[in-house]
Protein backbone atom coordinates (compact mmCIF):
# COMPACT_ATOMS: atom_id res chain seq x y z
CA UNK A 1 0.00 0.00 0.00
CA UNK A 2 1.46 3.33 -0.97
CA UNK A 3 1.70 5.87 1.77
CA UNK A 4 0.43 9.42 2.08
CA UNK A 5 2.87 11.72 0.29
CA UNK A 6 5.15 13.33 2.85
CA UNK A 7 4.95 16.72 1.22
CA UNK A 8 1.17 16.73 1.25
CA UNK A 9 1.20 15.63 4.87
CA UNK A 10 3.65 18.38 5.77
CA UNK A 11 1.58 21.01 3.99
CA UNK A 12 -1.55 19.88 5.77
CA UNK A 13 0.13 19.93 9.15
CA UNK A 14 1.58 23.34 8.42
CA UNK A 15 -1.76 24.73 7.29
CA UNK A 16 -3.33 23.62 10.53
CA UNK A 17 -0.49 25.13 12.51
CA UNK A 18 -0.90 28.53 11.01
CA UNK A 19 -4.21 29.09 12.70
CA UNK A 20 -3.66 31.78 15.29
CA UNK A 21 -3.04 30.31 18.73
CA UNK A 22 -4.81 31.58 21.81
CA UNK A 23 -1.76 32.19 23.96
CA UNK A 24 1.78 30.94 23.72
CA UNK A 25 3.68 29.02 26.37
CA UNK A 26 6.17 31.09 28.29
CA UNK A 27 9.85 30.27 28.36
CA UNK A 28 9.53 28.82 31.84
CA UNK A 29 6.96 26.25 30.71
CA UNK A 30 8.84 25.41 27.54
CA UNK A 31 11.99 24.87 29.58
CA UNK A 32 10.14 22.71 32.10
CA UNK A 33 8.78 20.68 29.18
CA UNK A 34 12.30 20.06 27.95
CA UNK A 35 13.59 19.21 31.41
CA UNK A 36 10.64 16.86 31.91
CA UNK A 37 9.51 18.63 35.06
CA UNK A 38 5.95 19.43 33.99
CA UNK A 39 3.35 17.44 35.83
CA UNK A 40 0.91 15.31 33.85
CA UNK A 41 -1.88 17.86 33.80
CA UNK A 42 0.32 20.78 32.77
CA UNK A 43 1.98 18.61 30.21
CA UNK A 44 -1.36 17.72 28.64
CA UNK A 45 -2.39 21.38 28.47
CA UNK A 46 0.94 22.37 26.96
CA UNK A 47 0.87 19.50 24.48
CA UNK A 48 -2.58 20.45 23.34
CA UNK A 49 -1.43 24.01 22.71
CA UNK A 50 1.83 23.15 21.00
CA UNK A 51 0.05 20.80 18.61
CA UNK A 52 -1.64 23.75 16.93
CA UNK A 53 0.76 26.60 17.67
CA UNK A 54 3.38 27.17 15.02
CA UNK A 55 5.47 29.44 17.23
CA UNK A 56 5.67 27.16 20.25
CA UNK A 57 6.23 24.08 18.12
CA UNK A 58 9.08 25.80 16.32
CA UNK A 59 10.50 26.95 19.65
CA UNK A 60 10.44 23.41 21.04
CA UNK A 61 12.07 22.20 17.84
CA UNK A 62 14.76 24.84 18.19
CA UNK A 63 15.35 23.75 21.76
CA UNK A 64 15.64 20.13 20.67
CA UNK A 65 18.31 21.20 18.22
CA UNK A 66 20.22 23.13 20.86
CA UNK A 67 20.03 20.49 23.57
CA UNK A 68 23.43 19.39 24.81
CA UNK A 69 24.30 15.94 23.50
CA UNK A 70 23.27 13.13 25.76
CA UNK A 71 26.17 11.19 27.22
CA UNK A 72 26.60 7.93 25.31
CA UNK A 73 24.97 5.02 27.07
CA UNK A 74 27.31 2.20 28.05
CA UNK A 75 26.27 -1.39 27.77
CA UNK A 76 25.86 -1.66 31.52
CA UNK A 77 23.50 1.31 31.46
CA UNK A 78 20.94 -0.30 29.20
CA UNK A 79 17.55 -0.90 30.71
CA UNK A 80 17.83 -4.68 30.69
CA UNK A 81 21.26 -4.78 32.29
CA UNK A 82 20.26 -2.18 34.85
CA UNK A 83 17.65 -4.59 36.11
CA UNK A 84 19.62 -7.76 35.64
CA UNK A 85 22.77 -6.71 37.49
CA UNK A 86 21.25 -6.08 40.92
CA UNK A 87 19.07 -9.16 40.63
CA UNK A 88 22.05 -11.29 39.71
CA UNK A 89 24.15 -9.79 42.51
CA UNK A 90 21.49 -10.40 45.14
CA UNK A 91 20.90 -13.92 43.90
CA UNK A 92 24.62 -14.73 43.98
CA UNK A 93 24.93 -13.29 47.45
CA UNK A 94 22.01 -15.32 48.69
CA UNK A 95 23.51 -18.51 47.29
CA UNK A 96 26.92 -17.82 48.84
CA UNK A 97 25.43 -17.02 52.20
CA UNK A 98 23.29 -20.13 52.12
CA UNK A 99 26.23 -22.36 51.14
CA UNK A 100 28.53 -20.92 53.84
CA UNK A 101 25.92 -21.11 56.53
CA UNK A 102 27.45 -22.79 59.61
CA UNK A 103 25.87 -25.98 60.77
CA UNK A 104 23.40 -25.25 63.46
CA UNK A 105 24.51 -26.68 66.78
CA UNK A 106 23.89 -25.64 70.31
CA UNK A 107 26.54 -23.26 71.57
CA UNK A 108 28.38 -24.33 74.70
CA UNK A 109 27.34 -22.43 77.75
CA UNK A 110 29.97 -19.94 78.76
CA UNK A 111 29.80 -17.17 81.25
CA UNK A 112 31.77 -14.28 79.82
CA UNK A 113 31.60 -10.76 81.21
CA UNK A 114 30.89 -8.35 78.36
CA UNK A 115 33.51 -5.85 79.54
CA UNK A 116 36.38 -8.27 79.11
CA UNK A 117 35.37 -9.63 75.77
CA UNK A 118 38.23 -9.43 73.26
CA UNK A 119 36.03 -9.96 70.26
CA UNK A 120 33.38 -7.52 69.15
CA UNK A 121 29.87 -8.74 69.39
CA UNK A 122 28.61 -9.84 66.02
CA UNK A 123 25.48 -7.79 66.38
CA UNK A 124 27.43 -4.57 66.88
CA UNK A 125 29.58 -4.71 63.77
CA UNK A 126 28.07 -6.73 60.99
CA UNK A 127 30.37 -7.96 58.23
CA UNK A 128 31.08 -5.45 55.56
CA UNK A 129 29.09 -7.41 52.94
CA UNK A 130 26.03 -7.34 55.17
CA UNK A 131 26.42 -3.63 55.74
CA UNK A 132 26.74 -2.95 52.07
CA UNK A 133 23.64 -4.89 51.11
CA UNK A 134 20.45 -3.58 52.67
CA UNK A 135 17.86 -6.19 53.41
CA UNK A 136 15.36 -6.95 50.65
CA UNK A 137 12.54 -5.80 52.93
CA UNK A 138 14.29 -2.49 53.51
CA UNK A 139 14.74 -1.95 49.80
CA UNK A 140 11.14 -2.86 49.17
CA UNK A 141 10.01 -0.49 51.85
CA UNK A 142 12.19 2.24 50.41
CA UNK A 143 10.73 1.65 46.98
CA UNK A 144 7.20 1.58 48.29
CA UNK A 145 7.63 4.73 50.33
CA UNK A 146 5.72 7.53 48.68
CA UNK A 147 7.88 10.25 47.28
CA UNK A 148 6.78 13.74 47.92
CA UNK A 149 6.28 15.39 44.59
CA UNK A 150 7.35 19.00 44.48
CA UNK A 151 4.48 21.40 44.39
CA UNK A 152 4.56 23.14 41.06
CA UNK A 153 2.96 26.39 40.19
CA UNK A 154 0.14 26.10 37.69
CA UNK A 155 0.93 26.16 34.01
CA UNK A 156 1.61 29.67 32.88
CA UNK A 157 0.80 30.92 29.48
CA UNK A 158 3.04 33.67 28.34
CA UNK A 159 2.37 37.05 29.75
CA UNK A 160 2.19 39.82 27.22
CA UNK A 161 5.69 40.28 25.94
CA UNK A 162 7.44 43.08 27.74
CA UNK A 163 7.72 46.18 25.68
CA UNK A 164 10.89 46.85 23.84
CA UNK A 165 13.71 47.60 26.17
CA UNK A 166 13.78 51.25 26.91
CA UNK A 167 17.43 51.36 27.56
CA UNK A 168 18.96 53.94 29.71
CA UNK A 169 21.08 56.20 27.69
CA UNK A 170 24.65 56.22 28.80
CA UNK A 171 26.23 59.41 29.95
CA UNK A 172 27.93 61.43 27.30
CA UNK A 173 31.68 61.02 27.10
CA UNK A 174 32.28 64.31 28.82
CA UNK A 175 30.08 63.28 31.73
CA UNK A 176 31.69 59.90 31.99
CA UNK A 177 35.13 61.40 32.01
CA UNK A 178 34.13 63.80 34.74
CA UNK A 179 32.86 60.98 36.91
CA UNK A 180 36.06 59.05 36.44
CA UNK A 181 38.24 62.06 37.06
CA UNK A 182 40.38 60.91 40.03
CA UNK A 183 42.03 58.03 38.22
CA UNK A 184 41.22 58.97 34.69
CA UNK A 185 43.66 61.85 34.77
CA UNK A 186 46.59 59.54 34.55
CA UNK A 187 45.05 57.64 31.65
CA UNK A 188 43.77 60.53 29.64
CA UNK A 189 45.55 61.65 26.54
CA UNK A 190 44.69 64.10 23.83
CA UNK A 191 41.78 62.08 22.42
CA UNK A 192 38.34 63.19 23.42
CA UNK A 193 36.72 59.96 22.18
CA UNK A 194 38.17 57.88 24.95
CA UNK A 195 36.00 56.78 27.83
CA UNK A 196 37.56 55.30 30.93
CA UNK A 197 35.39 53.11 33.11
CA UNK A 198 37.01 52.31 36.39
CA UNK A 199 36.32 49.11 38.30
CA UNK A 200 34.90 51.00 41.27
CA UNK A 201 32.57 52.88 39.01
CA UNK A 202 31.39 49.70 37.31
CA UNK A 203 30.58 48.17 40.61
CA UNK A 204 28.64 51.11 41.86
CA UNK A 205 26.89 52.02 38.65
CA UNK A 206 24.28 49.44 37.77
CA UNK A 207 22.90 51.31 34.80
CA UNK A 208 25.96 49.72 33.20
CA UNK A 209 25.53 50.92 29.67
CA UNK A 210 28.33 53.25 28.74
CA UNK A 211 28.77 54.75 25.33
CA UNK A 212 31.61 56.38 23.46
CA UNK A 213 31.33 58.50 20.38
CA UNK A 214 33.49 58.48 17.34
CA UNK A 215 34.62 61.62 15.55
CA UNK A 216 31.25 61.46 13.81
CA UNK A 217 28.71 62.47 16.44
CA UNK A 218 26.09 60.15 14.99
CA UNK A 219 28.23 57.04 15.28
CA UNK A 220 28.52 55.64 18.77
CA UNK A 221 29.30 52.36 20.43
CA UNK A 222 28.26 51.22 23.82
CA UNK A 223 28.91 48.28 26.11
CA UNK A 224 25.88 47.01 27.95
CA UNK A 225 26.22 45.03 31.14
CA UNK A 226 29.87 44.46 30.35
CA UNK A 227 28.87 41.91 27.77
CA UNK A 228 26.80 43.23 24.89
CA UNK A 229 28.32 45.57 22.32
CA UNK A 230 25.98 47.83 20.39
CA UNK A 231 26.48 50.45 17.71
CA UNK A 232 24.35 53.39 16.78
CA UNK A 233 24.60 55.38 13.58
CA UNK A 234 21.86 57.86 14.41
CA UNK A 235 23.25 59.56 17.45
CA UNK A 236 22.03 56.97 19.93
CA UNK A 237 18.37 56.80 18.92
CA UNK A 238 18.60 53.18 17.86
CA UNK A 239 21.19 50.52 18.63
CA UNK A 240 22.26 47.39 16.78
CA UNK A 241 23.81 44.52 18.69
CA UNK A 242 27.17 43.32 17.42
CA UNK A 243 28.65 39.93 18.13
CA UNK A 244 32.25 40.21 19.27
CA UNK A 245 32.89 36.60 20.17
CA UNK A 246 34.53 37.68 23.42
CA UNK A 247 33.73 35.60 26.46
CA UNK A 248 35.22 37.83 29.15
CA UNK A 249 33.71 40.96 30.56
CA UNK A 250 34.36 44.15 28.62
CA UNK A 251 35.38 47.21 30.59
CA UNK A 252 36.23 50.10 28.26
CA UNK A 253 36.37 51.22 24.66
CA UNK A 254 37.55 53.93 22.34
CA UNK A 255 36.41 54.89 18.85
CA UNK A 256 38.98 56.98 16.96
CA UNK A 257 36.81 57.05 13.82
CA UNK A 258 33.32 56.09 12.77
CA UNK A 259 34.48 52.68 11.54
CA UNK A 260 37.25 51.90 14.00
CA UNK A 261 36.59 50.90 17.57
CA UNK A 262 38.74 49.27 20.26
CA UNK A 263 37.44 47.40 23.27
CA UNK A 264 39.26 46.00 26.29
CA UNK A 265 38.13 43.72 29.06
CA UNK A 266 38.99 41.31 31.81
CA UNK A 267 41.70 38.72 31.31
CA UNK A 268 43.66 40.63 28.68
CA UNK A 269 40.84 40.88 26.18
CA UNK A 270 41.51 43.37 23.41
CA UNK A 271 39.19 43.64 20.42
CA UNK A 272 39.24 45.87 17.42
CA UNK A 273 36.74 46.57 14.67
CA UNK A 274 38.09 48.20 11.52
CA UNK A 275 34.88 48.23 9.51
CA UNK A 276 32.43 49.16 12.23
CA UNK A 277 30.68 45.80 12.03
CA UNK A 278 32.95 42.83 12.61
CA UNK A 279 35.36 42.30 15.48
CA UNK A 280 38.76 40.73 15.72
CA UNK A 281 40.59 39.55 18.80
CA UNK A 282 43.98 41.16 19.29
CA UNK A 283 46.64 39.21 21.12
CA UNK A 284 47.73 40.79 24.39
CA UNK A 285 50.90 39.70 26.20
CA UNK A 286 49.35 39.23 29.66
CA UNK A 287 46.08 37.83 30.91
CA UNK A 288 45.54 40.85 33.15
CA UNK A 289 42.39 42.86 33.60
CA UNK A 290 42.36 45.90 31.36
CA UNK A 291 40.45 48.96 32.52
CA UNK A 292 41.04 51.72 30.00
CA UNK A 293 42.06 52.38 26.44
CA UNK A 294 42.89 55.37 24.28
CA UNK A 295 43.21 54.93 20.54
CA UNK A 296 44.35 57.16 17.73
CA UNK A 297 43.68 54.82 14.80
CA UNK A 298 43.15 51.17 13.94
CA UNK A 299 46.84 50.56 14.53
CA UNK A 300 47.74 52.83 17.44
CA UNK A 301 46.32 52.41 20.92
CA UNK A 302 47.33 52.44 24.57
CA UNK A 303 45.66 50.25 27.17
CA UNK A 304 45.86 50.47 30.94
CA UNK A 305 45.84 47.48 33.24
CA UNK A 306 43.99 47.27 36.54
CA UNK A 307 47.30 47.70 38.37
CA UNK A 308 48.08 50.93 36.51
CA UNK A 309 50.55 49.80 33.87
CA UNK A 310 50.26 51.00 30.30
CA UNK A 311 50.89 49.04 27.11
CA UNK A 312 51.00 50.65 23.69
CA UNK A 313 50.87 49.33 20.16
CA UNK A 314 51.51 51.05 16.88
CA UNK A 315 50.94 48.06 14.61
CA UNK A 316 47.38 47.09 15.36
CA UNK A 317 48.26 44.91 18.32
CA UNK A 318 50.94 42.72 16.78
CA UNK A 319 53.42 44.04 19.32
CA UNK A 320 52.95 45.78 22.66
CA UNK A 321 55.45 47.73 24.70
CA UNK B 1 12.53 23.37 42.14
CA UNK B 2 16.03 24.46 41.19
CA UNK B 3 16.97 26.31 44.34
CA UNK B 4 20.58 27.05 43.37
CA UNK B 5 19.65 28.37 39.95
CA UNK B 6 16.80 30.37 41.41
CA UNK B 7 19.11 31.96 43.95
CA UNK B 8 21.62 32.89 41.28
CA UNK B 9 18.87 34.43 39.16
CA UNK B 10 17.52 36.36 42.13
CA UNK B 11 20.95 37.73 43.01
CA UNK B 12 21.56 38.76 39.42
CA UNK B 13 18.18 40.46 39.26
CA UNK B 14 18.99 42.29 42.49
CA UNK B 15 22.23 43.60 41.04
CA UNK B 16 24.75 41.42 42.80
CA UNK B 17 27.98 41.92 40.86
CA UNK B 18 29.61 38.66 41.92
CA UNK B 19 26.54 36.69 40.97
CA UNK B 20 26.48 38.40 37.59
CA UNK B 21 30.15 37.62 37.03
CA UNK B 22 29.47 33.98 37.88
CA UNK B 23 26.46 33.89 35.61
CA UNK B 24 28.40 35.30 32.68
CA UNK B 25 31.29 32.94 33.29
CA UNK B 26 29.19 29.79 33.60
CA UNK B 27 26.28 30.40 31.28
CA UNK B 28 27.72 32.41 28.42
CA UNK B 29 29.34 29.35 26.82
CA UNK B 30 26.03 27.48 27.15
CA UNK B 31 24.15 30.30 25.46
CA UNK B 32 26.71 30.58 22.69
CA UNK B 33 26.69 26.85 22.04
CA UNK B 34 22.91 26.97 21.73
CA UNK B 35 23.11 29.99 19.42
CA UNK B 36 25.65 28.27 17.19
CA UNK B 37 23.46 25.18 17.02
CA UNK B 38 20.57 27.33 15.83
CA UNK B 39 22.42 29.44 13.32
CA UNK B 40 26.05 29.27 12.33
CA UNK B 41 25.94 32.65 10.64
CA UNK B 42 26.15 34.70 13.83
CA UNK B 43 22.48 35.66 13.64
CA UNK B 44 21.57 33.76 16.77
CA UNK B 45 24.71 34.98 18.53
CA UNK B 46 23.52 38.51 18.12
CA UNK B 47 20.27 37.54 19.77
CA UNK B 48 22.23 35.86 22.56
CA UNK B 49 24.30 38.98 23.06
CA UNK B 50 21.25 41.20 23.11
CA UNK B 51 19.73 38.99 25.81
CA UNK B 52 22.41 40.02 28.28
CA UNK B 53 21.19 43.58 28.39
CA UNK B 54 17.72 42.41 29.35
CA UNK B 55 19.05 39.86 31.80
CA UNK B 56 21.23 42.47 33.43
CA UNK B 57 18.28 44.76 33.67
CA UNK B 58 19.08 48.12 32.19
CA UNK B 59 15.44 48.73 31.43
CA UNK B 60 13.75 51.02 33.88
CA UNK B 61 10.10 51.33 34.73
CA UNK B 62 9.08 53.86 37.34
CA UNK B 63 12.70 54.34 38.18
CA UNK B 64 13.35 50.68 38.92
CA UNK B 65 15.48 48.34 36.93
CA UNK B 66 13.72 45.30 35.54
CA UNK B 67 15.63 42.18 34.77
CA UNK B 68 14.51 39.32 32.56
CA UNK B 69 15.58 37.05 35.41
CA UNK B 70 12.38 37.87 37.27
CA UNK B 71 10.50 35.63 34.82
CA UNK B 72 12.55 32.64 35.90
CA UNK B 73 10.75 30.65 38.57
CA UNK B 74 13.00 27.63 38.91
CA UNK B 75 10.75 25.03 37.34
CA UNK B 76 13.56 24.07 35.01
CA UNK B 77 17.30 24.47 35.10
CA UNK B 78 18.55 27.98 34.41
CA UNK B 79 20.45 26.69 31.39
CA UNK B 80 17.31 25.21 29.84
CA UNK B 81 15.36 28.38 30.56
CA UNK B 82 18.01 30.45 28.84
CA UNK B 83 17.83 28.15 25.83
CA UNK B 84 14.05 28.55 25.81
CA UNK B 85 14.29 32.35 25.83
CA UNK B 86 16.90 32.28 23.10
CA UNK B 87 14.86 29.84 21.01
CA UNK B 88 11.74 32.01 21.34
CA UNK B 89 13.59 35.12 20.19
CA UNK B 90 15.18 33.25 17.33
CA UNK B 91 11.91 31.71 16.17
CA UNK B 92 10.20 35.10 16.30
CA UNK B 93 12.87 36.60 14.11
CA UNK B 94 12.74 33.73 11.61
CA UNK B 95 8.95 33.89 11.45
CA UNK B 96 9.06 37.58 10.62
CA UNK B 97 11.59 36.91 7.88
CA UNK B 98 9.56 34.01 6.46
CA UNK B 99 6.40 36.07 6.33
CA UNK B 100 8.15 38.43 3.99
CA UNK B 101 9.44 35.56 1.86
CA UNK B 102 6.10 33.75 1.70
CA UNK B 103 4.44 36.84 0.24
CA UNK B 104 6.70 36.72 -2.77
CA UNK B 105 6.10 32.95 -3.06
CA UNK B 106 2.37 33.51 -3.18
CA UNK B 107 2.80 36.09 -5.89
CA UNK B 108 4.67 33.57 -7.98
CA UNK B 109 2.11 30.86 -7.29
CA UNK B 110 -0.72 33.01 -8.60
CA UNK B 111 0.77 32.82 -12.08
CA UNK B 112 0.97 29.02 -12.19
CA UNK B 113 -2.31 27.66 -13.43
CA UNK B 114 -2.79 24.15 -14.75
CA UNK B 115 -6.45 23.44 -15.53
CA UNK B 116 -7.43 19.76 -15.39
CA UNK B 117 -10.92 19.46 -13.88
CA UNK B 118 -10.82 15.76 -12.99
CA UNK B 119 -7.38 15.84 -11.48
CA UNK B 120 -8.13 19.07 -9.66
CA UNK B 121 -11.21 17.44 -8.17
CA UNK B 122 -9.19 14.46 -6.96
CA UNK B 123 -6.54 16.69 -5.45
CA UNK B 124 -9.18 18.69 -3.62
CA UNK B 125 -10.83 15.52 -2.35
CA UNK B 126 -7.60 14.08 -1.02
CA UNK B 127 -6.52 17.35 0.54
CA UNK B 128 -9.83 17.72 2.32
CA UNK B 129 -9.71 14.12 3.52
CA UNK B 130 -6.10 14.54 4.59
CA UNK B 131 -6.96 17.63 6.58
CA UNK B 132 -9.76 15.84 8.39
CA UNK B 133 -7.62 12.76 9.02
CA UNK B 134 -4.82 14.81 10.54
CA UNK B 135 -7.25 16.83 12.64
CA UNK B 136 -8.73 13.59 13.99
CA UNK B 137 -5.41 12.36 15.34
CA UNK B 138 -4.60 12.57 19.03
CA UNK B 139 -2.71 15.79 19.89
CA UNK B 140 0.39 13.85 20.80
CA UNK B 141 0.43 12.06 17.44
CA UNK B 142 -0.09 15.34 15.60
CA UNK B 143 2.69 16.96 17.55
CA UNK B 144 5.05 14.11 16.71
CA UNK B 145 4.17 14.42 13.02
CA UNK B 146 4.66 18.18 13.21
CA UNK B 147 8.08 17.82 14.80
CA UNK B 148 9.22 15.39 12.15
CA UNK B 149 7.62 16.73 8.98
CA UNK B 150 7.11 20.43 9.62
CA UNK B 151 9.99 21.26 11.94
CA UNK B 152 12.18 18.73 10.16
CA UNK B 153 13.68 17.31 13.31
CA UNK B 154 15.53 14.04 13.23
CA UNK B 155 13.97 11.01 14.86
CA UNK B 156 16.28 11.45 17.84
CA UNK B 157 15.30 15.11 18.22
CA UNK B 158 11.64 14.27 17.81
CA UNK B 159 12.00 11.70 20.54
CA UNK B 160 13.65 14.31 22.74
CA UNK B 161 10.67 16.64 22.39
CA UNK B 162 8.20 13.83 22.99
CA UNK B 163 10.24 12.33 25.86
CA UNK B 164 10.38 8.95 24.20
CA UNK B 165 13.02 6.88 22.50
CA UNK B 166 14.02 7.27 18.88
CA UNK B 167 12.61 3.83 18.11
CA UNK B 168 9.29 4.69 19.71
CA UNK B 169 9.10 7.88 17.67
CA UNK B 170 9.79 5.95 14.50
CA UNK B 171 7.15 3.33 15.23
CA UNK B 172 4.59 5.93 16.23
CA UNK B 173 5.17 7.99 13.10
CA UNK B 174 4.69 4.94 10.91
CA UNK B 175 1.53 4.03 12.80
CA UNK B 176 0.13 7.55 12.40
CA UNK B 177 0.80 7.58 8.68
CA UNK B 178 -0.96 4.28 8.23
CA UNK B 179 -3.90 5.57 10.23
CA UNK B 180 -4.07 8.68 8.07
CA UNK B 181 -3.96 6.61 4.90
CA UNK B 182 -6.76 4.35 6.10
CA UNK B 183 -8.85 7.33 7.16
CA UNK B 184 -8.41 9.04 3.77
CA UNK B 185 -9.39 5.87 1.94
CA UNK B 186 -12.44 5.46 4.13
CA UNK B 187 -13.51 9.04 3.51
CA UNK B 188 -13.03 8.74 -0.24
CA UNK B 189 -14.93 5.47 -0.32
CA UNK B 190 -17.77 6.27 2.09
CA UNK B 191 -18.27 9.98 1.60
CA UNK B 192 -17.04 10.71 -1.92
CA UNK B 193 -18.33 7.35 -3.22
CA UNK B 194 -15.13 6.50 -5.08
CA UNK B 195 -14.09 3.00 -6.02
CA UNK B 196 -10.61 1.50 -5.51
CA UNK B 197 -9.34 2.59 -8.92
CA UNK B 198 -10.51 6.14 -8.38
CA UNK B 199 -8.94 6.19 -4.94
CA UNK B 200 -5.64 5.06 -6.41
CA UNK B 201 -5.97 7.80 -9.01
CA UNK B 202 -6.61 10.33 -6.27
CA UNK B 203 -3.33 9.47 -4.59
CA UNK B 204 -1.53 9.58 -7.90
CA UNK B 205 -3.03 13.00 -8.58
CA UNK B 206 -1.85 14.51 -5.36
CA UNK B 207 1.58 13.03 -5.90
CA UNK B 208 1.78 14.59 -9.38
CA UNK B 209 0.04 17.85 -8.57
CA UNK B 210 2.55 20.70 -8.69
CA UNK B 211 0.07 23.04 -7.05
CA UNK B 212 1.22 26.09 -5.21
CA UNK B 213 3.54 24.02 -3.05
CA UNK B 214 5.63 22.15 -5.62
CA UNK B 215 4.46 18.61 -5.03
CA UNK B 216 6.63 17.34 -7.87
CA UNK B 217 9.13 16.44 -5.22
CA UNK B 218 6.76 14.08 -3.51
CA UNK B 219 8.09 10.58 -3.09
CA UNK B 220 5.99 7.64 -2.07
CA UNK B 221 7.46 5.87 0.88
Amino acid sequence: MSDVPSRALRDTLRDQLERPPSGCLDAETLAAWCDGTLNRNDRAIAESHVTTCARCQATLAAMAKTAPPASPRRWWQTATVRWLLPVAAVSSLAIVVWMNRPAERPAPFEFEPAATSALPAASETPPARERAEPKREERSAAKAAPTTAPVEPPLALEAPAPAAVAREEAPLPAQASAQAAPRADSFRTALSETVVILPEQRTADRSAAFAFRSSNQNVQWRIVAGVTVERSTDGGSTWQTQSTGATGRLTAGAAPSQTVCWLVGMGGVVLVSKDGRTWQRVEFPEAVDLVAIVAQSDSTATVTTADGREFSTTDGGKTWR
Amino acid sequence: MREDDLELARLCADGDERAWERFVREYRPILYRAADALDRTQGAREIADSLYAELYGIKTADGERQSLFRYYQGRSSLATWLRAVLAQRYVDRVRVERKTESLSDEERADNSVEPDPERTRYVVLVRQALGRAVAALAPRDRLRLGCYYVQELTLAETGRVMHESEATSSRSLARSRKAIRRDIERQLRDEARLNDDQIAECFASIADDPGPLDLKQVIYE
